[in-house]
Order: C-alpha cells, then structure tokens, then sequence
C-alpha cells in the first residue's frame, strides 16, 4: 500500500505547504525552500500515488485578468493522512492548524 | 529573455510523453508568465533578475526528463544504457573526443557560473537569505546612492517602513590594532548593534552586540573580530572572549569571534573587526552621531518576508519626505530609496564584465553542441543500417529517438563529470585576476550546491541540444534504400545539416574572437591612456595621523617635517600628500558648491568632487596647471582659502573668461580659485569628464593620507630610506599600503584585463572546436565522394583540381560563416560599447584581424583531406564499394 509508505522531507515539505495554503509550483518553491528541480516531478508524483490532486483555474477568469491559466494543487484525504504522519517525523516543518501530528492532542 | 525560455519549454516539451506533453507545456506557460512578473516586480528587470527568471524556470529540466523516466520501463531503459555504453567503449576516439569537447564547454560553464555565484548571486557570504536584503540609499535631487547621516539612521529604523522587517546602518574603516608587539593594519565596520541579527550571522565563538551597546555614545569599547584576525593575531585562542585588543590606541573587549566564512557586509571585501556604532569617536575624526547634516553611513535594510522591493520604497517614500518635513535644513529635497545588492561594491563593479563571461561560455557551450550534433550526425550516416533494421522489425520512431537521446545523455553526462572536475580547480582561479588592492579582497568561490544545480541543468541541457537533431534525424532513414548494399550517394541532406552546423561555430567562434580582441586593445589602450598624471617612477605609501594620536595641530607639523625630510632623501625628485588616490576604485567625495556670479539652472547638478592636497602636489603627480599657481605651504589655516580647479569646472561655470580670482562657495566662507588644473580620470577610466576640485590639506585637514613621492629612477629602491626617515621621526607611525604608482594604476585596468584575457581563451577554444568541426565535415564529405573522386581523375582532374574542389567547399562553409559571424560580432559589440576604453565598438582591427586568421585556420583544416583526395589512387577508389 503506498499509504503506508514514509515520505521523504521534501514530499512531506511539499504537502505542508499546499495544506498551508500554496497551490501552485511556484509559490511552493518560495515557502519550502526548494529547487524548482525537486519541487515539480515531486508534485506529479505525490499526485500519482494519490496525495494531491491537481486542477486548472478557470481559464475564462484567468483570461479576463490577462494572464494563463495555472495548474493548481489541493490534498486529497491520503495526502492529509500521510502528512499528519509526516508531521510527526519532521519536526522541523511548522505546526499547521488542523494537521495536528497523530497522537498528539491539539 | 521570457521568450527564450518559453522557446527552450517548447523544444524541451518532446521529451514529455505525448500523453501528458500538453497540460506539462501549459503548465510551464503559466509558471513562466509567472516568475517573470514576479522577478520585474523584484529586480527591475536588472541581469540579476534575468538569472533568477533562468534559475527558476531550469526545473523544466529535471520535471520533464522526470515524467519521461516515469514513462519509461527501466528494463528498456536499462537496456538502452548498456546498449550505449557498449558502442561508446567501442568506438573510444570518437568517445573521447566527445566528451572532451563536452567538458571543455560544461567546465567553462561551471567555473564562470561558480563565479557568477560568489560575485553576484551570494556575495555576501555566511548571509542568510541574501535575496530579502537591500540597500537603502539616500537622494538628493538629481543624485541618487548618497549615504545617511546617524540621526536620520535613528529616526528611520524607529518609523517602522512599511515592507522592510529591520534596517541596520555601518560604516567601513580602516583601523590600526595593537596587541602588543607591531601595530598592524586592519579594515573593519562601526556597526548598529542589530548588524549581526539582521544579516543572519551567528557568532562562532561568544556573542555579537545587545542592542543596550548602541545607546551610549562611547560607553561600550566592546568588539567582534574574524576568524582570520582570531587566528592570525592571538592563535586561535579558545579563551578569546574578554581578551584586550587596542584599535586606534584605545583598548577594546573582544566578546565574540564571527564565523569561519563571514567576511562583512560588502562584496568583496574581508572585514577583520566589528565595532558598536556608539564607539565612532574612538576610531574616526569628528563627532559623526549628532550631526543630521553629515552623510557617512550605509544602510541595508531586511524586506519582510513576502515583502517587494516596491512596497518597501512606496515605505520609504513616506519616511523621507517626513524626515525631509520635520529636518528642513539638513534634509530638505532628500529622499530614500532602496535597491538590491547587485550593484554593491565588487559586485556592482565585476557585473558588467561577469554578465559578459556568462554570455561568452553561453556561446562557448552552443559551439561545443553543435560540434557534438555534427560529430553524432556523422555516425548517424554510419548506423543507418542499425536504424533501418530496428524501423524495419517493428521499433517506434520515438523508440529509436529515446536510444539516441540515451546515447547523448551518456555522453553528456561523461562531460559534465570531466567539466566539474576540471571547474574543480579553475573556479578558484579568480582570484588571480584580482590585483593587489589596498584593502583585502576576499570571494569564496568554488562548487557550491547551487553550482552544482547548474551544472546539472546544464549537461541535460547539453544533451537534449546536441542530441535531439541526431535522433531525429536518425530516426527516419529511408529504410528501403539504407537495407540496400550501397547509397552511398544518399547523404545530401545529412551533408548540408552538418554544413549548417559548421557554418554556426563558424559564426560563433568569430563573434567571440571579435569581442576578445576588442577587450585586448581596449585593455592595451586602457594601459596607456592619458589619465591626466604619470605613473612614472612613483611611490604610494598610507599613513594614519589620527590613529597614531596626532590632534590637527601635531598632524601639520609632521606633515611639514615628514615631506622636508622625504623630498631631501637622494633620488627623491618632489613629496607630497593627498586624502585620496586618482583611479583608487572608490568613487571619490564630492560636495555641493555654488559660484559666484554664475545662476544655477533649477535642480542643476552642482556638485565637485574633491582631493584633499599638500604643498608640491602637482609636481609630484606630473598634473599639469593650465593657469595660475600650485599650493604652497604658506596655504595655511589662518590664510584666505584657496582651492584649484580642474579644466571642466571652468569651463562649465566660467564659460569664456578666467576662473583665476573666481570665487566658490562650499560649508563656511569663501574660497578663492587660485589655479586651473589638467583633467584627469578621477574614478574610474570610463568615466566622462567631472567637475573636480583640489584643497589645501592644510587648510581643510584630514589624518588619513598618502604619501605620494616621485623619484628619479626605480621607486622601490627608496623605500627603506622613505622608512627610515618616517620612523626618525615618529617610531611608532606604520607605513602601510606601500605600493608603486604604476601598480595602483594596474588596479585600475584589472577588469579589462580580466576581460581580454579570459575572452582571448574561450576565443581561442572556440576557434578549436569549429576548425575541429570544419575538418570533420570536409574530411567525411571526401570519403563520402571517393568514388566520385576517383571517377574524376579517372576522367582526366589534374590533382589541382581534386585539391580546389575540396577546398572550394570549406571556403563557403567558412565563409558563410565569417559574414555571420561578422554581422553578429557588429551587434555584439554595439552592447559591449560601454565597457570598452580608447576604441570604437566598431574597431576595423579587432574585426579584421580574428576574421583573417580565422579563415587561415580554416583553410589549413580543409588542406588536409584535400591533399589526401588528390592523391586518391582512381582505381582503388572506382573499385570501393
């Protein structure tokens, strides 16, 4: 089961920060720190194992404000699950509301 | 630059599998879009800017070779890597010769990028997040880049700016410590006690400042040594902290040591001690913390984070003009505005020169591919068979394409492994080019993580570029014909590819022999250009009156002593002093002044920039005085005030009659103009002409001077006997930064040199690789053609003949490619204009010479295959095949 399988800081860096917010690649890089080397094929494959799921804007709304449509990325459930897990293994990532570390409290 | 990258997204999207190519190349769109609005609103556009935009849209790379990999099964994957492997191993030369090529052009990559990095992109090193400070500089109407002055500092920090998280002031300075035996000189920085915190820099040993240490002016003789001070002056002594270290004769606690790789808060330079602000009056002339109206300070301030550069100048647009408001006198039509760091100190002085080199092995690399493509295009037209076989038993085009690309990427790989061997030891080579300065120079170049990233990048790059054309290519033979015994007549196309490739280094090779040559005579010009004084037989020496506890009144009455003492040594032809050398890299002081009887334009620039001088000056300099007198030691305090002026000056405010007897008007009193002076290159060899001013030291004194002597024959033969008379007077008065001239004067040149020499050597391996590539070309088209040679002679060609048909063909290969590059280097050097002295970017020499002897070279790689065409035996050659 890929569920169980332990992500590696920069996968679990990545989930941080979309749940923290960050959707697209670009500001993903900003908040982890990351090169954008890592940060793109991480985002495909955290979507092909089920962690994240990724959509485009609205074109129409994109084009009325005269720039492209970007692809954006949300977690799905397993994302939320694995990154709890996550959580607890790399303390160095901030704490996020709601992604309490599992067995924690709070 | 968006365009060319969105370009490169396109070419790179082939490598994506079709199934997901569209939504990647989208994808990248957007992110492009993106990033280059992001970096106009950071960067303004600026070369630094361009390189992020770069860096950041260089993850198309890996995320496209990544959604391949994923596509890919690593069985076929695998297989596809021995099967290259095994014809690499056999065919060693080719091999060789492949990667050889790649890692000249990767190694050049990676050592010029490594530079690029420790210059421009981290210049400050051991900082934390260089990319969220900035430079805070103050306006003054139309003058932009002034310092601040200590009480505005103040009032600034506590405005709180809006998009700036904490602003932090310094000031660096020359400092003479003591620890017991000789007094050595050192440069060092009065600093805010937030200094440290705001760059991000932890001590290594004990602490740095608490903020109580910046209050009090005078209360806290506390200081931060480097490591390199720690380990040169007390031996790394663990016990550091609480130690004594006398600066400017008063004594200091030492209560930290900075890491290893700090070196202060300028490019460039290493910085030995840190001192709190409130302790200026200890180390420098004047009470410098009350005066709103005295400018000596630099200040950086840290962007919040999310912050831009713009929301921190709309910030600091409002506390200027409230500061402007609430201090008209000091501050009225001044502002504040801040810029990245770029253009800081060395950076800002190696920018234009370092955006130069990344260009050159930009090209250098382009050269290296194109040799690659022709060299794989060559065996593409000796595996035709393989590939035709492969098609024919039921291969995909783009399975063929990926083994290529294998191939390539092997190989490219090979070359970036010999490139980052070799960037291994030549990234550390700038500091060759750096000459001896007077005050220490420090760059930590060498293979950091982000260089590493680049040269990845780079090699895939290189692979994909040199790789994708082949296998195209390759993939689509004509599988009928190429499963025939023989076509060997059916290589036209193939044949004008690889010509069109040669015709490209070609282009290239003479657009970078041009722009070398242009930096070599513009560096030979450089050399002997009139900067306005002679260099000839002359001696520098610095000396620090205030650091050796003169007062102003004690300091003249050396200088008098010292200079008598000096101008009387044998060989000594004229002594005098001056605050600064012409040509030292720094821009100078400069100070507003108005004139009597000339109106000023509304917002007309009217500053001077100025030279504090002793008696003797000019003639020790060599500076010619067009009209009136030199500085006489009767130029004293309690005389009128006098000042000479340079020609520009007066020609500017006196516009058809003499300034002599013109009046200036600057801080207290009147000055009278007394002589008009030669203009000279005060800054910099570039610079335009600029109004300049020369002062009586003694009327307007400084302790901090240079001892200029001129002497009759080789100046370093005097310096004991300079020595000994400085010491005959005050043993305990260091002469430092002794050097000649003629050596200060090669600081001045050293960028051009800089320039020329490393473009003279990618010329040189450019020029190499595309007579390698003409050779090759012309040598596989007459073995291509021996039959049709052989028929030829059979038929009655002399072998002069046989010898001009071969040549006639590298001669339009070359040729088309000299009018190329022709054209190319023209553009080239309308850009590079700026950074040349003495010549036009138009220079017939510089163009006309790299274009002959790239035409010889030339001839002489086609001679070769044309000698061994002509001695084709007919009958041997009819019978091949």
């Amino acid at each position: 089961m890929p569920k169980t399988a332990t992500l590696s800081y920069g996968a679990a860096a990545i989930l941080h920060a979309v749940a923290g917010g960050q959707q697209f690649g670009f500001d993903i890089i900003d908040a982890t720190g990351l090169t954008s080397g890592t940060v793109y094929p991480t985002l495909d494959r955290l979507e092909a194992q089920g962690y994240l799921r990724s959509k485009w804007e609205n074109e129409a709304a994109a084009h009325r404000e005269g720039r492209p449509a970007r692809r954006y990325f949300t977690l799905t459930a397993a994302g939320a699950t694995a990154l709890r897990g996550a959580l607890a293994k790399y303390k160095a990532l901030r704490p996020l509301p709601g992604f309490a570390p599992e067995g924690a409290k709070g | 630059m968006r365009r060319a990258v969105l370009f490169v997204i396109a070419l790179l999207a082939h490598v994506v599998p079709p199934s997901r190519r569209a939504i990647w190349r989208e994808q990248w769109a957007a992110e492009v879009w993106h990033y280059d609005r992001w970096v106009a609103r950071q960067h303004r556009a600026s070369r630094a800017g361009s390189l992020r935009l770069l860096a950041r849209a260089s993850g198309a790379f890996p995320h496209a070779v990544a959604l391949r990999g994923a596509a890919m099964s690593p069985r076929m994957l695998l297989h596809d890597l021995t099967f290259a492997w095994r014809l690499f191993v056999r065919r060693p030369a080719f091999t060789a010769v492949a990667i050889l090529i790649l890692g000249l052009g990767i190694g050049a990559n990676a050592t010029i990028f490594s530079w690029v990095d420790a210059v421009l992109l981290h210049p400050l090193s051991a900082v934390a997040e260089q990319d969220r400070l900035v430079a805070i500089r103050g306006t003054h109407l139309a003058r932009t880049n002034l310092s601040m002055s200590y009480p505005n500092f103040v009032d600034l920090r506590s405005a709180r700016v809006d998009g700036l998280q904490d602003v932090m002031a310094f000031r660096i300075l020359a400092l003479s410590v003591r620890t017991g035996g000789e007094p050595l000189r050192i440069f060092g920085e009065l600093v805010t006690p937030n200094f440290f915190d705001l760059l991000g820099v932890r001590p290594a040993i004990g602490r740095t400042f608490r903020s109580e240490e910046g209050q009090t002016p005078g209360r806290d003789p506390v200081v931060v040594i480097s490591q390199a001070l720690w380990r040169r002056t007390f031996g790394s002594d663990p016990a550091i902290v609480g130690r004594s270290l006398a600066i400017n004769g008063t004594p200091f606690t030492i209560v930290g040591v900075a890491p290893r790789d700090f070196h202060g808060s300028v490019a460039g330079l290493a910085l030995d001690a840190y001192l709190p602000i409130t302790m200026q009056k200890a180390v420098m002339a004047g009470d410098r913390l009350n005066a709103r109206g005295n400018s000596w300070l630099q200040v950086y301030g840290r962007l919040t984070p999310g912050a831009t550069l713009e929301r921190a100048n709309a910030g600091l647009r409002v506390a200027g003009d409230r500061l402007a408001a609430t201090f008209p006198d000091q501050n009225e039509g001044r502002g504040l505005m801040a810029a990245t760091l770029a253009n800081d100190g060395a950076s800002g002085l190696l920018m234009p020169v370092m955006s130069t080199l990344m260009g050159v092995v930009g090209l250098v690399l382009l050269i290296a591919c194109a040799n690659l493509a022709g060299l794989m295009l060559a065996r593409a037209a000796g595996r035709q068979r393989e590939v035709a076989v492969r098609l024919a038993v039921g291969a995909s085009r783009g399975r063929v394409v990926r083994q290529w690309l294998v191939e390539s990427l092997l190989l490219a790989a090979a070359g970036g492994l010999t490139g980052l061997i070799l960037a291994s030891w030549t990234s550390r080579m700038l500091a060759l080019f750096i000459p001896p300065t007077p005050f220490p120079v420090a760059f930590d170049t060498g293979l950091t993580p982000t260089v590493l990233v680049f040269t990845a990048s780079v090699t895939l790059l290189t692979a994909i570029v040199s790789g994708l054309l082949p296998a195209v290519r390759a993939s689509r033979p004509d599988v009928a014909l190429a499963l025939k015994e023989a076509a060997p007549g059916h290589v036209g196309g193939r044949g004008r590819l690889r010509q069109s490739l040669v015709v490209a280094q070609v282009a290239l090779s003479l657009l970078l022999l041009v722009c070398a040559s242009l930096f070599l005579r513009s560096f030979m010009r450089a050399q002997s250009l009139d900067v306005g004084y002679s260099a000839h037989h002359g001696l520098l020496a610095s000396i620090d009156l205030l650091a050796g506890g003169y007062d102003e009144e004690r300091g003249k009455a050396f200088l008098q002593q010292a200079l008598d003492r000096v101008a009387a040594i044998p060989g000594v032809r004229a002594a005098s002093v001056a605050v600064a050398v012409p040509l030292d890299v720094s821009s100078g002081s400069d100070m507003s002044v108005t004139i009597d009887g000339y109106t000023a334009q509304p917002n007309e620039d009217m500053h001077a920039y100025y030279n504090r001088v002793g008696p003797g000056y000019f003639d020790t300099m060599g500076i010619d005085l067009v009209e009136g007198r030199a500085f006489t030691p009767r130029d004293a305090k309690d005389q009128p005030r006098v000042a000479i002026i340079n020609e520009s000056m007066a020609k500017r405010y006196f516009a058809g009659r003499s300034a002599l007897g013109g009046t200036i008007r600057f801080g207290s009193g009147p000055t009278t103009i007394v002589g008009v002076a030669r203009d000279g290159k005060y800054g910099t060899i570039t610079e335009a002409p600029r109004n300049y001013m020369y002062l009586p030291v003694l009327q307007s004194y400084r302790p901090d001077l240079v001892l200029h002597v001129r002497t009759a024959a080789e100046p370093t033969g005097l310096l004991p006997a300079l020595q000994r008379e400085i010491r005959a007077l005050d043993p305990a008065l260091p002469l430092f930064d002794v050097r000649t001239i003629e050596e200060h004067r090669r600081l001045s040149v050293f960028i051009p040199k800089m320039a020329s020499t490393l473009l003279g050597l990618f010329g040189v391996l450019a020029l190499v690789l595309a007579v390698v590539g003409l050779y090759g070309v012309v040598a596989c088209s007459v073995a291509e053609r021996t039959r049709e040679i052989g028929v030829r002679i059979a038929l009655g060609a002399t072998r002069p003949d046989v010898m001009r048909l071969v040549l006639r063909q590298g001669l339009v290969v070359s040729s088309i490619g000299l009018a190329a590059g022709l054209v190319l280097a023209f553009a080239a050097g309308r850009v590079l204009a700026g950074q040349l002295v003495g010549i036009s970017a138009a220079d017939p020499v510089s163009f006309a010479v790299p274009a002959a002897a790239l035409l010889l070279v030339a001839m002489l790689a086609c001679a070769l295959p044309a000698r061994r065409a002509s001695r084709l035996d007919p009958i041997m050659a009819l019978r091949r095949d």
